[in-house]
């Protein structure tokens, strides 16, 4: 092994701009130093390195948090990057359906029908519980997915949970994705899960692993968005346009008492696009989703003693409205409302694990998995 | 095996500052080392395969960008989720933290500032080709070496990334008269 030739370093490029060049290179951050690293740091962790093959502590850190961190890591290939985003480009307009039907996870009540609300007891029970749930000021709303999409011989699946907690205006959201989901490696899966996102006082913070963090001014557009993870009256809302719910019975949420209530959906009479299912959604390759759809949908909603929205259960299956497409979706999304009004504070992280990273809101949002 | 070994570490004393380097001028410290450590838990267990190389650097550059990249996607992959669970598409697609950014200013010089940001306006593949030229001084080779790609499309690849560059500056330039073009001036940490 030799080090690298600097010889043929080509300044002299095919412009003949080396002023630019120049400008370029005093702009450098870090100038090369053989002292960047201590030598004695340098030795410690190449002897870490080869007296074993994981779980190592970069420059020695004495953080025992660190030093005992497993470190797994491939072996990446720029071709095989490429080659694997360009096969995700490729796929179906089916992976996009599957993809965007997870929008409609949080959009519980959206399954609507556009007529004057009804005047039946379980519906009123049902209604008046959504706004006394959607005043409470914190909380938790821990959202079950399992959505597969089909479209002739393929399939996606996204399955998976979502914990939001929040407390006023500031929220945290993380993901769990469960192995099956199709719609990303399973790796990038797990990456997903160790991630995680919070809003505290405006400023969102996000993190890949639950140890260093991303900090951006968000703008408001951004927090808006997520905020409707949280935002108890924008889930709870859609409740407010059911016509016709029938009273299940007694039933429990893990010991607590509840009362079980339902309702169905036809979504024959209209498409995808006018319910309200998917806003503002876009595919993988960012081309508007328009697809009529039928099916029957069923949600089943559960009232406390307190006359407080539980738990919402959404499924059923959805097809294309056009026979020539052969395709469906089956899903099904549980969504429990826990830990109401309860002491809970979302704190932003150490600042000492907080990078900040420049955030254009502009840029294009296009692929699920990119 | 045991040469093997000390030709790791041969190999290791070799390049390391200057993979420490490639990760600093991309992430603010402590991501850098982790990655660089990563990196080089990669070169080790890809030994063998690495002692056939004359020149490991580029790899070790190239492991070392991917590292970085997979860093950043992975917090972008999960914003993306989020916001597509939300029901709106409003998330970037960040790349990973560009030379200058994510790090405390230590820089004065308005010249070297508005090459910063017009470099910053690139995109990721515009910005590391730069780079890896400019910053790493790499050859055209090694350069491909790291892209993955010939020495012609490197050597294409610069000559328009620099028109934009040149287009940036002027375009920030223009809009902020403060930020006059001046002769540059070398304000660089580590030196």
């Amino acid at each position: 092994m030799t080090d690298s030739n600097q010889t043929d370093t080509p300044f002299d490029d095919p412009l003949g701009d080396d002023q630019l060049m120049n400008r370029l290179k005093a702009a450098n951050p870090v100038t090369f130093d053989a002292q960047l690293v201590p030598q004695a740091a340098a030795d410690t962790l190449l002897d870490q390195i080869t007296s074993r093959s994981g779980g190592f502590a970069p420059y020695a850190d004495t953080d025992a948090t660190r030093a005992t961190r497993s470190v797994e890591v491939s072996t990446p290939s720029i071709r095989s990057i490429a080659a694997s985003r360009a096969a995700r480009a490729g796929r179906g307009r089916w992976g996009l359906l599957a993809a965007v039907a997870a929008l409609a996870i949080l959009l519980i009540g959206a399954v609507t029908v556009f007529a004057p609300a009804g005047t039946q007891p379980a519906l009123a029970v049902v209604q008046s519980a959504a706004q006394e749930t959607a005043e409470a000021r914190s909380g938790r709303v821990i959202t079950d997915f399992d959505v597969v999409g089909h479209e002739d011989a393929e399939q996606e699946a996204l399955s998976g949970s979502m914990t939001a907690a929040f407390a006023d205006d500031d929220f945290a959201v993380s993901v769990d994705l469960d192995p099956s989901s199709t719609v990303m490696s399973a790796a990038e899966a797990a990456e997903i899960g160790r991630a995680e996102t919070r809003l505290v006082d405006g400023q969102l913070y996000i993190t890949p692993d639950g140890e260093q963090w991303m900090t951006i001014e968000a703008p408001e557009i951004l927090q808006s968005t997520l905020a409707r993870l949280t935002d108890l009256r924008t889930i709870l809302a859609q409740v407010e346009e059911l016509v016709e719910v029938e009273t299940v019975g007694p039933s429990d949420i893990d010991g607590l008492d509840v009362t079980h209530y339902r309702s169905e959906v036809d979504l024959a009479d209209r498409t995808l696009a006018e319910s309200g299912w998917l806003p503002g959604a876009q595919g993988t390759q960012g081309t508007p989703v328009d697809i009529d759809a039928r099916g029957l949908v069923t949600i089943d909603l559960y009232v406390d003693d307190q006359g407080l929205m539980r738990r919402i259960e959404v499924s059923g299956q959805a097809e294309p409205v056009d026979a020539t497409i052969e395709a469906s979706a089956d899903f099904s999304v549980t969504t429990n409302f826990v830990d109401l009004d309860s002491d809970i504070t979302i704190e932003a992280p150490d600042p000492s694990a907080v990078e900040t990273l420049d955030f254009d809101a502009e840029s294009n949002l296009s692929s699920l998995d990119n | 095996m045991s040469t093997q070994v000390d030709d790791f570490r041969a190999m290791f004393h070799a390049n390391h500052q200057k993979v420490v380097a490639y990760a600093r001028r991309r992430a603010d410290d402590a991501v850098a080392d982790d990655v660089v450590a990563e990196t080089f838990l990669v070169a080790w267990r890809r030994r063998t395969e690495l002692s056939t190389m004359d020149n490991p650097l580029p790899w070790l550059y190239a492991v070392a960008g991917n590292q970085l990249r997979n860093q950043h996607r992975s917090a972008n992959r999960h914003l993306r989720l989020v916001s597509k669970m939300a029901g709106d598409v409003t998330a970037g697609d960040q790349e990973p933290a560009r030379g200058g950014e994510g790090r405390p200013a230590f820089e004065t010089d308005p010249a070297i500032d508005v090459v910063r940001s017009a470099l910053a306006t690139l995109s990721f593949d515009d910005q590391e080709v730069l780079r890896l030229v400019a910053w790493e001084e790499l050859s055209y080779q090694e350069t491909a070496d790291v892209l993955d790609c010939s020495v012609d499309a490197v050597a294409q690849r610069i000559r328009r990334t620099k028109q934009r560059l040149a287009r940036a500056i002027d375009n920030l330039t223009d809009a902020d008269p403060a930020l006059e073009k001046t002769d540059t001036q070398t304000h660089t940490r580590g030196a």
